[in-house]
């Protein structure tokens, strides 16, 4: 007999979810649905847009095109876990006032990308940030604020960085 | 989506050990055989999950041959030195492929597997996502998977492994007529390998559309020697092409009589074999200065 259904634990944003699902539910339906933090979003559900880009074990990983059963036992970072008491990640506060976000649906996916580029590369390079957002469509924008944003993120993390301050 | 059981494996022999028992469809990265399932263009009805098995993951030089894990991600490949110095098509190719995140997720072995790049997804009129063709054959639209040419280029082999033993396919060879492959339901492809190339002379040339994540419908790599070029000619066309000492006057005529290409819905026939020319003797002109070290 097929088993088709698991119980999967995934650690997200510093919590563990066990739930039993259906095998062929993607990371993403888990994200949503089970542990119930809506802010990664659904768009093409075909890895074209980048919209629910999600760390998984500190890389960025598209969660629509990824099984649940796959993360198991995985940690995965959401949008949800990049603020904390002290307020935004300054990635989100650049993308604020950068103008980065008109009607905000790529904009998780983006900002886990800008992240995951910046955790790796801290002083990106204009053509270093495209290439890094390339897998990720913004309808609104026209993409200029979204490349200043990262980019004036990597700066005030370099400064917080340089200043002692939390997040590096 | 369709419901299938899900088996993890954690070690080579688990898994080997599971297909001879039963059969069951691999998934790695599962960027290709995701969409597949989506598009209701794959029918699994069970998944043996390779993706763990570390000893699968490696990129590593031995005795003059590179040697790389079939589980090994392309951000691997993207980010590896022996890679950068040692195969120098093969690391700009991991480098332009797909998006950051796919790269993270998508592994060496899936990308040759799905050796027809996914069909089903380009939703163009006549695009199969959008009729009733539910077949398993791959798109005959589509164009050849990244790695396939460097590695074409290369003369690099594939490892296939069962419970049994093992054999050795040359990459030209693993891919045989409309895009399926040379494996067996008990297989799975554990590694490629390829002698270290002579350092120097090579050069890539892609035609994409669009320029970030799309298709290659012409990819190009070249090789010079002795005044002229080795050229391998990849993407929507027929198969994987190989052509040994080329001139530069030759290219018209080697993309008018002997290029065969395949329908494509997205740029037209008269447009890809204009364009052959120009992209052939870019990848040529980058081989002579030796744009790929």
């Amino acid at each position: 007999m097929l088993q088709m259904k698991q119980t999967v634990t995934i650690c997200i944003n510093g919590q563990e979810y066990t739930h039993e699902v259906k095998t062929s539910i993607t990371l993403l339906d888990f994200i949503r649905e089970k542990a119930c933090l809506t802010g990664t979003k659904k768009g093409c559900d075909n890895g074209d847009c980048g919209s629910c880009t999600v760390l998984l074990d500190g890389k960025a990983v598209l969660s629509c095109m990824m099984l649940a059963v796959q993360a198991d036992g995985a940690s995965v970072l959401t949008i949800e876990g990049l603020s904390d008491k002290e307020g935004l990640h300054p990635i989100q506060k650049a993308f604020i006032d950068s103008g980065a976000i008109q009607c905000g649906y790529c904009t998780p996916g983006m900002v886990m990308a800008a992240l995951a580029l910046l955790s790796v590369n801290p002083g990106p390079t204009e053509s270093e940030i495209r290439a890094a957002m390339a897998g990720h469509l913004c309808r609104c924008s026209g993409y200029e604020n979204i490349v200043k944003a990262v980019d004036t993120a990597a700066k005030a993390m370099a400064q917080a960085v340089y200043s002692g301050e939390r997040r590096g | 989506m369709q419901e299938f059981s899900y088996k993890k494996a954690l070690s080579l022999d688990e898994a080997l050990e599971v297909l001879a028992a039963e059969s069951h469809r691999i998934i790695a990265g599962g960027t290709d055989l995701m969409l597949k399932i989506k598009h209701k263009t794959a029918y699994p009805r069970s998944l043996l999950d390779i993706s763990s098995v570390k000893e699968l993951r490696y990129v590593r030089e031995e005795n003059g041959r590179i040697s790389i894990g079939a589980c090994t991600k392309l951000s691997d490949l993207a980010g590896s030195l022996l890679c950068k110095n040692a195969s120098p098509l093969i690391f700009a190719t991991a480098n332009d492929m797909a998006s950051a995140e796919i790269r993270n997720m998508g592994t060496v072995g899936g990308n040759l597997c799905s050796a027809r790049a996914n069909c089903g997804i380009c939703f163009l009129p006549g695009c199969r996502a959008m009729t009733a063709d539910r077949s398993e054959i791959p798109c005959r639209n589509a164009a050849w998977s990244d790695l396939l040419l460097p590695l074409s280029a290369y003369g690099a082999n594939v490892v296939l492994k069962n419970k049994h033993g093992e054999r050795n396919v040359m990459v030209s060879n693993f891919l045989q007529e409309e895009g399926t492959l040379d494996l067996k339901p008990d297989e799975i492809m554990t590694e490629v390998n390829f002698a270290r190339p002579r350092e120097g002379g090579w050069g890539y040339a892609k035609l994409r559309e669009p320029s970030s994540m799309g298709f290659p419908f012409l990819v190009v790599a070249a090789q010079a020697d002795n005044g002229k070029f080795n050229i391998t000619i990849g993407g929507s066309v027929g198969h994987v092409y190989q052509f040994k000492q080329i001139s530069e006057e030759s290219v018209p005529s080697i993309v008018s009589l002997k290029l065969k290409f395949n329908r494509c819905l997205r740029l037209s026939q008269t447009y890809r074999e204009k364009t052959a020319v120009s992209v052939i003797l870019e990848a040529m002109r980058r081989a002579s200065e030796g744009c790929c070290r």
